[in-house]
């Protein structure tokens, strides 16, 4: 009995003090020195760069036609499935408005051309297409720089029951308004709803009803020529002509074996020399696996991009900021070597939208800087 | 039945507190291989944690392999402990507790001279905590640094009697223990990863150790012993908090010097015991690199005690049967302070024992009173409360011959 009730005592005590173990952290700044968290700006890059190319907006869901920003935009259209055996009355080409870039208000003619070569939607551009169409128009019509309005232009009807026959060459047409002090934005095939078509009032070959009927276009591309490139000293990420940007920041100074607890790209705006267009510009960041001084031959890892995307609102921000803090610590970590990062538009086959930063060149305030804060151990000081 | 319940109380005990978690004890637990937790018995940590030279054949102590050579019949033990800590830093304080298993140990009579003893016991533990706020960041950011771990150790002892008055003891322990330091930062910012650098070291090795007990007629005894320089191997690892972060592991050693320790008891009257001790460890000749990076200094320890037991019969009253103790110690911590200066801690203690079983068991309570460091001399101090209670019994498993028989 004595013997059980000291144990039990005992177990109880024990079990209550069990529950009074604690560890209310001591507040100290001088008593230890496990490491120190560094905040280093590495401004400007070892190397910047942007170089540019002609791209393809075949899958764009938007047409231009005009001038604006050192482009000419002209319009290339096919239309198929045009039915035989009918006898055409009238035609009309239908596009819809969007917006426009210019003052509101300007008026400009645009006239429409038989195309003379064959061209892929996927493919074509100006360098490509050359000036392959018939340079007396077809038809002209006046467009103006205003929103979401709709252009009609009357078609060649003859031209027109040409298309029905799919063993004849189909070539398409071309509109452009080559005197334009604006450019207009239309609705391409690829939204699903207000896409270019013909409406056409026709009889069928043997009968003397009338009868209506549109026909959606089969593929249209914009092409443009390039009339004044950007200047010269920005960094450049664009769309339409695209461009991209490599950057290359010397990190050795880093200490190895710490943590990598934030580095962030800060990039400023130059708005003089940027074009935007209302969407946002969505731009991501790619670490490049071999070494390169092209961006546009640069190779990179498309599967390892920082978080993103990246979004610039025009008229928000003046200044970009992207985190590369798993990058540069696997760069610095040795996991990856460090070849520099590139970075590119997410919608370069979209518009024409270009922004411009300021490089390496530029006021020591807004060139490129890489802020990085790490953390080192107090062995590793 | 009761017997029955009685080692189903203590087998619950035991895993009541391995499953307890350990909190911090002492700032000073973040050096080197942690704060040392020699731990001599209940029955010596009330002496002033002295008993090199004392003979208890119902718990033998753990300082002094020899000690197992006076029991006659299978004895096994056990200890667990509570330790609360006020810490005085500067113009901070903080307080600490904790509690858990302190330690095991079973011996056995072999024939006539012969003994055997094995039993596990921590050796260092390591359990602090710090926290501080740093400035230049948009965010409250703090970091903290903490540690758990320590070094247990499995100990065999070999005992052999020599004639009626001398006793000699050979121990082999196995050291084996994990430390863990971890720095972290928080930032508490989601576009900022926070810092984690968690270091392990991971310690490993065997030592030896000797000792002697002599019984000079009556009223004296003498003991000593000797701990010779232990070599460990250590692993020591740091990961961090990124992928792949870790800075390889690194193999090194970890050196426990030698231990030298003499102890004297006394028993003017039979109801009476004095004893005292004085171990000597020569921490300051094992390099820093040896150390887990801290540098060292020799320690000397010094202990007191006194015991009052009126009777040893068990049909006495229960008074006369508990036994009374007290003591006092007075020792240095191996570890310099930030200052470079040495930190040194003095204790009481006093404590008493519960006889049940006919005096064949006993219930062992211990408790300690002091301060370690000082403001004036290290710029902290700590106040310090340690309770220990240990629970020993005997089973005839094996047993001396009779003429032996203590």
């Amino acid at each position: 009995m004595t013997k059980n009730v000291l144990f039990t005592t005992a177990l109880l005590i024990f079990a209550a003090l069990i529950g009074c173990t604690e560890s209310n952290p001591i507040t100290s700044v001088d008593l230890v020195s496990p490491g120190e968290v560094r905040r280093v700006v590495f401004s400007p890059p070892s190397f910047d760069t942007t170089t540019s190319r002609i791209k393809n907006i075949g899958s764009s869901s938007q047409l231009f036609i005009g001038n604006s920003d050192g482009k000419s935009m002209m319009t290339l259209f096919r239309f198929k499935n045009i039915p035989d055996s009918i006898v055409i009355h009238d035609a009309t080409m239908v596009l819809y408005g969007m917006d426009f870039k210019g003052d509101s208000g300007l008026t400009a003619e645009a006239s429409l051309h038989k195309s003379t070569a064959e061209w892929e939607e996927s493919e074509v551009t100006f360098e490509t297409f050359g000036n392959a169409f018939d340079p007396v128009p077809m038809a002209t019509t006046t467009i103006v720089a205003a929103d979401s309005d709709t252009v009609r232009i009357a078609l060649d009807t003859d031209l027109v029951e040409s298309w029905a026959d799919t063993n004849a060459a189909n070539y398409g047409v071309l509109l452009r308004a080559p005197s334009a002090a604006f450019s207009k934005r239309f609705v391409s095939t690829e939204n699903t709803t207000r896409q270019p078509r013909i409406e056409f009032n026709y009889t069928r070959i043997g009968r003397d009803d009338t009868t209506s009927a549109s026909v959606i276009a089969e593929v249209d591309v914009t092409i443009f020529e390039l009339t004044d490139q950007p200047p010269e000293g920005p960094l450049y990420i664009g769309n339409g002509l695209e461009h991209r940007i490599l950057f290359n920041f010397d990190i050795s100074s880093i200490p190895a074996n710490v943590t990598i607890n934030n580095a962030t790209l800060t990039l400023t705006i130059d708005r003089e020399n940027s074009f935007f267009y209302p969407e946002p510009f969505n731009s991501t960041a790619g670490r490049l696996t071999e070494e390169s001084n092209d961006p546009m031959l640069a190779a990179f890892d498309s599967t390892a991009f920082t978080s993103g995307p990246f979004t610039i609102v025009n008229g928000d921000s003046s200044e970009l900021k992207i985190n590369l803090s798993n990058m540069v610590q696997r760069w610095n970590s040795g996991a990856d070597p460090n070849y520099g990062l590139v970075l590119i538009s997410l919608r370069s086959a979209v518009d024409f939208s270009r922004v411009a930063f300021y490089s390496s060149q530029a006021d020591s305030s807004l060139r490129p800087r890489l802020d990085v804060t790490y953390s080192i151990p107090d062995q590793d000081q | 039945m009761q017997k029955i319940f009685h080692k189903v109380l203590l087998s619950a005990t035991v895993f009541l507190v391995f499953t307890s978690g350990m909190a911090a004890n002492s700032i000073y637990s973040r050096l080197g291989i942690g704060m040392p937790k020699s731990y001599p018995g209940a029955q010596a940590f009330a002496l002033g944690g002295g008993g090199i030279a004392l003979i208890n054949p119902n718990t033998p102590q753990y300082l002094n392999p020899a000690s197992i050579n006076f029991i006659g019949i299978t004895r096994f033990s056990g200890s667990f402990f509570y330790e609360g800590t006020d810490v005085t830093l500067g113009g901070l304080s903080g307080r600490f507790a904790d509690a858990g298993f302190n330690s095991t140990q079973f011996s056995f009579p072999l024939g006539k001279y012969f003994s055997l003893g094995v039993g596990l016991s921590p050796y260092t533990n390591v359990a602090y905590a710090f926290e501080t706020e740093l400035d230049g960041f948009d965010s409250n950011v703090r970091q903290t640094v903490s540690g758990t771990g320590g070094i247990n150790r499995l100990f065999l002892s070999f005992g052999a009697q020599m004639g009626g008055w001398l006793a000699l003891g050979a121990g082999m322990d196995s050291y084996i223990g994990n430390i863990q330091n971890t720095w972290r930062v928080f930032f508490n910012d989601e576009k900022f990863r926070d810092t984690r650098n968690q270091e392990n070291a991971y310690v490993r090795g065997v030592g030896f150790r000797f000792g002697a007990m002599a019984r000079l007629g009556k009223y004296i005894n003498l003991g000593a012993v000797l701990r010779l320089p232990v070599g460990l191997r250590s692993d020591v690892e740091t990961i961090f908090n990124f992928s792949g972060g870790t800075s390889g592991v690194q193999q090194g050693t970890v050196t426990l010097p030698s231990m030298q320790g003499f102890g004297v008891t006394l028993k003017p009257i039979s109801q009476l015991l004095l004893l005292g001790d004085m171990i000597f460890e020569k921490w300051g000749e094992v390099p820093a690199n040896e150390l887990l990076n801290t540098t060292a200094t020799n320690i000397t320890k010094i202990s007191y005690g006194i015991e009052y037991r009126h009777s040893t019969e068990h049909n006495v009253a229960y008074l006369k049967r508990m036994s009374f103790r007290a003591g006092f110690r007075n020792a240095e911590l191996p570890y310099f302070d930030s200052n470079g200066n040495r930190v040194s801690e003095q204790f009481i203690t006093f404590g008493l024992s519960l006889p049940y079983e006919y005096n064949n068991s006993q219930v062992d309570l211990g408790f300690e009173f002091g301060t370690r460091g000082s403001l004036v001399d290290n710029g902290s101090e700590e106040k310090v409360f340690r309770f220990v209670a240990s629970v020993g019994s005997g089973e005839r498993w094996f047993y001396r011959p009779k003429r032996r028989r203590q």
